[in-house]
């Protein structure tokens, strides 16, 4: 008998989890927009009239009826939703400019921003993780376990402040003044890699235990495998689930370290268009930068998930087959031993029973 | 039962953290300067016997003004935590006892909070309440119940599955006198060690948004405020960062490591 | 009972069956290893350990856990805990001395010498890894074979050891195998390289009775290959059966060593008459016939109290005072008929839950359910309980059909019917003291006065012979058999009319388990309960039940008098879970 999992079952966790991934999204929109365009409605319209603005009374009166503000709070809020759906993200009411074409502009800096910022810290959490279990020296291990707790407890702005401090000011390495795109980077990702490297780091620290003390571990330590061999072959791909889960839920991380970051460095970007729009009170904007990140937030852990069972096996054999009920109260001895947690067990045995 | 060996390193931070609660409660004893006027004080005095972190652009004492920010930072926290704790072990509780279609809705409710990136969701709620230190003390709150929420259940459906809770009902207890008894206190005790952990993270969180200046309106000797105000003599006086930044950090470590070990304990 | 011994043929430490001189298998001589605890105090785990493997020869160390037979092993095989350390002696393989060599040169040693099976087969392989990758994985490491070469020896080994279409298997996962083809393919992996010796931990307690029995064939086999193994386990019977030499290990040290048949049919060291007087297996199909649980001399020692003793003989009369009530009674006390609970049917007509079960217990009597993991065992367990009502079938407890409780009576059902679990240590609230919990039932059921209940505990655990200074004690302070002790004085101090037995005794020493054993013994005859006893464990149900069920994937495939089904089983299945129990004795 087959035991290959039939693709059937792995498209209906697919649809099920795409399902749930729908349904937080909708939600988070619902409430993001209630919170910011719905509830304050007339208050944010009112300030488009803002003379330094120099709206035309034409250009208010499209807005209002573009965002529904001249209908009911339902009206408003399905108006809203197919402006978002369409790529249409209302007006800034601090500078009457279309949201979408802010995003435009500041997008690619903050890509850039999250790409070399999330590349190092996951470079760091590897070699901070490593060091803190394959270390040598157990001072040198003892060093590098404790240095994930340190690096959660550093203020990101503060850092970035000191390295500005140090770096351009003191040791004049960077410049501060008309720096290249390549120099500008360096100081803000780093301040970016260290919180969230932190995460990282920890739970590959403790995963990396967690999986050497596992029998496996030994079994093949006692075939005669050096430590690089164990690491490679045995370790990293376990220690790896784990850690791919935590990449995943870092990204709200990488959200606010660029809120921060790009203010400290004043690098243009989705952050710092967030910060002057919570300082001027932007709610058009605000919604569209919470919209949208969450929106990425979701569809990362969504990609997470649905490539997990790629990497690990055992995710590919449905559910359904587990037979004997697991929370019926005390089971056999068996079930404590780890035989009876794979869900093949049961008829497996019985084939061996009667051969 | 011999209790377990208590680390030095422990030690110190719980010997820290009680000094800056001693700072939030009476701060006059720690330091003689009036932290908001710096009175005659000469400007950007470097580090010295008499400034021991200097004084900042005005003449005012900086570790004074740390010293008398304590209480805004750890009253800001300590909201914050309590707004997550409350909130959040009721959620997980409901969620984890309950099941059927209120675990449904509240898990679902935890997913939202959880996808909307924590920064960003306090930003909205402090651009609703408008800026001030409980406001952002709420704002950081609401972004911890979700985890709050999530490790109460877990711990819950955990325990409502132990031998030991089946073994109750088997003794005859009824359902609210294993969740009073049996439930309740053998899941909470991971769940206060998160909230230990939580009260440096959410120092940084307040800081931050102090930082960001969402939080306390200066004057007021926000940890925050002092370095973002610190920040424009970023060239030429270091220490009105350098050393702010300092105390922060080490709290936050120390609280860490206090969560850390009280985690272990109920572990 | 073993005979009385005629003159000793071994005396301990001695170097059974070793020609002096010769240098091939294994030879430790002297071996001291200690352990550094937190106070970093160096303990010793083993002192001046003897033993050695001929080539195509199996060494038994048996002993009770934390006897130090694993650590034997494990600095056999160079893989002591980090904080372990040789402090003294010689291990010698093939003439090298293993313990002079640096962690490189052992490294090359492990795996082409010395092949290792470990206890667990469950997490003893790789998730994330094919079965094939697993079993050629020592020639990989050791540059032994080029990857296709490693892939057809890894078919050889698999058919070697007896796995089905080893080209199915080989690109398998291990979470797609049984428990007993993992093992088979660890016992692959270890013989990959032609290793001289293997050093097998434990290799069946975690595997089902007529499994364990394939696996210990198929080391056989590979020491008619002219192959030492060095077996570790804490079953004497299976080391009798199998063994040629077996040293019994105790508190480090190696109290008794010989040959097999010596050791266990004259055994010189007091620890081992023990040992063969509490293995259930060896008792109770020794010559004499099966051997009554009597209340035994170290149960008194634990300062039992002096009250009744009595004995669970193979039949129903004898019973105490209060026994002779239910006796008189014409319907049993437990009547269940048409038990039914199915989670899942396979292709094969195998059941996951149970199917059909009927059976009936008169009071004062103890029925035994006995089947391997995965045979429903459990859920019986459940509906009994009260916790689990059933899709078809009743189970009626003095009047109460559990399967169907109403719930007005269902706290009556709860009191009648008491559950003891497996592991003691998971079924205590791990904050409250052990009183506290015996306590439970009494407050919950309000039994007695507020001001009583200090002296019923007191009362419960002097009953379960323990002593109540312990009652201020948390869970964790106590020993396994000691927690097992605290459980049962729980479900008794509900007065409840029947207990049942869930692997109640299975997670324990044999020693440890004949004491509880003896005392549940002369608990039911001292108070005329009826029990419901549950194990995966022939030989201790055949000691403890006057009748039995016979359990296999969910159906009952017998039921009868304990004495009629295990003298004449009438199911194939039967036949073969006795065939499987192992007989040192012949």
């Amino acid at each position: 008998m087959s035991r290959t999992r039939p693709p059937a079952l792995s498209w209906r966790y697919a649809l099920n989890r795409v399902g749930q991934a729908l349904l937080v999204l909708a939600i988070a929109f619902t409430l993001a927009s209630v919170l910011l365009a719905i509830l304050p409605g007339d208050a944010i319209m009112a300030r488009y009239a803002n003379p330094e603005l120099a709206l035309s009374p034409d250009q208010i009166e499209a807005i209002r009826v573009q965002s529904g503000a001249d209908r009911g709070w339902f009206a408003q809020y399905l108006t809203t939703l197919a402006g978002f759906l369409t790529g249409d993200f209302g007006y800034s009411v601090a500078s009457g400019a279309a949201v979408s074409d802010l995003f435009a502009a500041a997008v690619p800096a903050t890509l850039a921003l999250a790409a070399v910022g999330l590349a190092a810290a996951v470079l760091a959490a590897v070699a901070i993780a490593l060091l803190a279990t394959f270390g040598r020296q157990r001072w040198l291990r003892a060093v590098f376990d404790a240095v994930p707790s340190l690096f959660i407890s550093v203020p990101a702005f503060w850092l970035g402040i000191v390295l500005i401090q140090v770096f351009s000011f003191q040791l004049g390495w960077v410049s501060v003044v008309d720096p290249s795109p390549a120099e500008a980077l360096v100081l803000p990702a780093l301040t970016l890699m260290v919180p969230l490297s932190a995460p990282l780091a920890q739970v590959l620290i403790r995963s990396i235990d967690e999986v050497r003390a596992q029998p496996f571990v030994r079994v093949t330590r006692a075939k005669g495998a050096s430590d690089g061999w164990l690491l490679i072959h045995a370790i990293a791909r376990n220690a790896a689930l784990p850690a791919l889960t935590m990449a995943g839920l870092t990204f709200g991380e990488l959200v606010g370290g660029a809120v921060v970051t790009e203010t400290v460095f004043g690098r243009t970007g989705i952050g710092q268009l967030t910060s002057q729009a919570v300082a001027n009170r932007d709610n058009p904007v605000l919604l569209a930068v919470v919209v949208v990140s969450t929106a990425a937030f979701v569809l990362v852990n969504l990609a997470i998930d649905l490539l997990y069972p790629v990497i690990d096996v055992r995710l590919r054999t449905s559910p359904g087959d587990r037979g004997a009920p697991g929370n019926q109260g005390g089971h056999s001895l068996r079930a404590a031993s780890g035989q009876a947690d794979a869900p093949a067990t049961a008829p497996a045995d019985r084939q061996e029973a009667g051969a | 039962m011999r209790r377990r060996h208590i680390r030095p390193l422990t030690l110190a931070a719980a010997a820290v953290i009680a000094l800056v609660i001693a700072w939030a409660l009476a701060p006059g004893l720690f330091t003689r300067q009036d932290p908001n006027d710096g009175g005659t004080t000469a400007a950007l005095l470097a580090p010295s016997g008499a400034h021991w972190f200097g004084t900042d652009e005005i003449g005012r004492d900086v570790f004074a003004r740390m010293v008398y920010g304590a209480s805004h930072s750890l009253l800001a926290a300590l909201i914050a935590v309590g707004v997550g704790l409350v909130v959040g072990t009721a959620l997980g509780l409901i969620a984890g006892s309950r099941r059927g279609w209120a675990e449904d809705v509240i898990m679902r409710a935890v997913d939202v909070l959880l996808s909307i990136p924590a920064l960003l969701l306090s930003l909205t709620i402090v651009i609703i309440l408008g800026f001030g230190t409980v406001n952002a003390a709420i704002a950081v709150g609401v972004t911890a119940i979700a985890q709050f929420a999530r490790l109460t259940r877990s711990q819950v459906v955990r325990v409502s599955g132990a031998p030991y809770v089946q073994a109750a009902y088997g003794s005859g207890a009824g359902y609210g006198s294993v969740l009073v008894r049996h439930i309740v206190p053998n899941s909470l005790s991971p769940v206060l060690a998160l909230a230990v952990l939580q009260i440096g993270w959410a120092i940084l969180q307040i800081s931050t948004l102090g930082f960001l200046g969402y939080g306390t309106p200066p004057p007021t000797p926000e940890w925050g405020l002092i370095i973002a105000e610190g920040r424009n003599y970023v060239a030429t006086s270091w220490w009105l960062t350098v050393f702010p930044g300092l105390i922060i950090m080490i709290v936050v470590l120390a609280t860490h490591r206090l969560g850390t070990a009280l985690r272990q304990v109920s572990a | 009972m073993t005979g009385a011994a005629s003159a000793p043929h071994s005396t301990p430490g001695a170097h059974a069956g070793s020609a002096p001189g010769s240098s091939a298998g294994l030879r430790i001589a002297g071996l001291s290893v200690d352990y550094r605890d937190r106070g970093g105090a160096w303990r010793p785990a083993l002192t001046d350990v003897d033993l050695s493997v001929e080539p195509g020869a199996m060494t038994a160390v048996v002993g009770e856990s934390g006897s130090g037979k694993t650590t034997t092993a494990a600095a056999v095989i160079g893989l002591l805990a980090g904080n372990g350390r040789i402090s003294g002696g010689s291990i010698e393989l093939g003439g090298e001395e293993l313990t002079a060599l640096r962690p490189a040169q052992l490294a090359r040693v492990r795996g082409t010498r010395i092949g290792y099976v470990p206890q667990d087969p469950g997490t003893s392989l790789n998730p994330l890894a094919t079965i094939g990758t697993a079993v050629a994985e020592t020639l990989r490491i050791h540059r032994l074979a080029t990857r296709a070469q490693a892939r057809e020896r890894a078919l050889e080994l698999l058919d070697r050891v007896g796995i089905d279409s080893p080209e199915r298997r080989i690109d398998q996962y291990p979470h797609e195998l049984s428990g007993g083809m993992r093992q088979r393919a660890l016992i692959a992996a270890a013989i990959a390289a032609r290793p001289e010796l293997i050093v097998a931990d434990e290799p069946t307690s975690a595997l089902d009775v007529t499994v364990q029995q394939r696996i210990l064939d198929l080391l056989d086999d590979l020491r008619a290959e002219g192959t030492g193994i060095l077996l570790i386990t804490h079953d004497l019977a299976v080391a009798g059966e199998r063994a040629d030499t077996v040293a019994v290990m105790q508190r480090g040290r190696i109290v008794e060593s010989g040959p097999a048949a010596t050791v266990l049919t004259a055994p010189t060291c007091d620890y081992t008459r023990r040992l063969l007087r509490d293995a259930p297996s060896l008792t109770a199909f020794s010559p004499d016939g099966p051997q009554p649980a009597s209340p035994a001399p170290e149960v008194r020692r634990e300062s039992r109290p002096a009250r009744a003793s009595g004995a669970v003989g193979t039949g129903s009369a004898g019973r105490g005072a209060s026994a002779g009530e239910g006796a008189q009674a014409e319907e049993p006390l437990l009547r269940v008929s048409g038990l039914t609970q199915v989670y899942a049917r396979g292709a094969d007509g195998a059941v996951a839950g149970v199917e059909d079960v009927s059976f009936a217990v008169p009071a004062g009597t103890t029925h035994g359910i006995v089947g391997e993991s995965g045979s429903g065992k459990s859920t019986i367990a459940a509906v009994l309980a009260g916790t689990l009502v059933p899709q078809a079938g009743s189970a009626v407890v003095a009047g109460i059909d559990a399967a169907r409780v109403p719930r007005t009576r269902r706290r009556e059902l709860r009191r009648a019917v008491q559950l003891v679990h497996q592991n003691p240590a998971s079924a205590l609230d791990p904050m409250w003291s052990v009183g506290a919990s015996i306590a439970e039932p009494l407050r919950s059921f309000r039994i007695g006065a507020r001001s009583e209940r200090a002296a019923r505990v007191r009362e419960a655990m002097e009953m379960v012979a323990l002593s109540p200074d312990l009652a201020e004690r948390r869970p964790r302070e106590l020993s396994g058999g000691q927690l097992q002790r605290v459980a049962i004085a729980r479900a008794f101090a509900a007065r409840p009319q029947l207990i049942v037995f869930d692997e109640a005794v299975s997670a324990l020493d044999v020693t440890v388990q004949a004491q509880i054993l003896r005392l549940l013994g002369s608990l039911q005859a001292e108070l005329g309960l009826t029990y419901v006893f549950i194990s995966h464990d022939l030989a201790v149900v055949r000691g403890i039940a006057q009748s039995v069920s016979v359990l296999s994937r969910g159906r009952q495939v017998e039921e009868g008098p304990t004495a009629r089904v295990f003298d004449d089983p009438q199911d194939a299945y039967t036949r073969r879970l006795i065939a499987a129990i192992p007989h040192p004795l012949g």
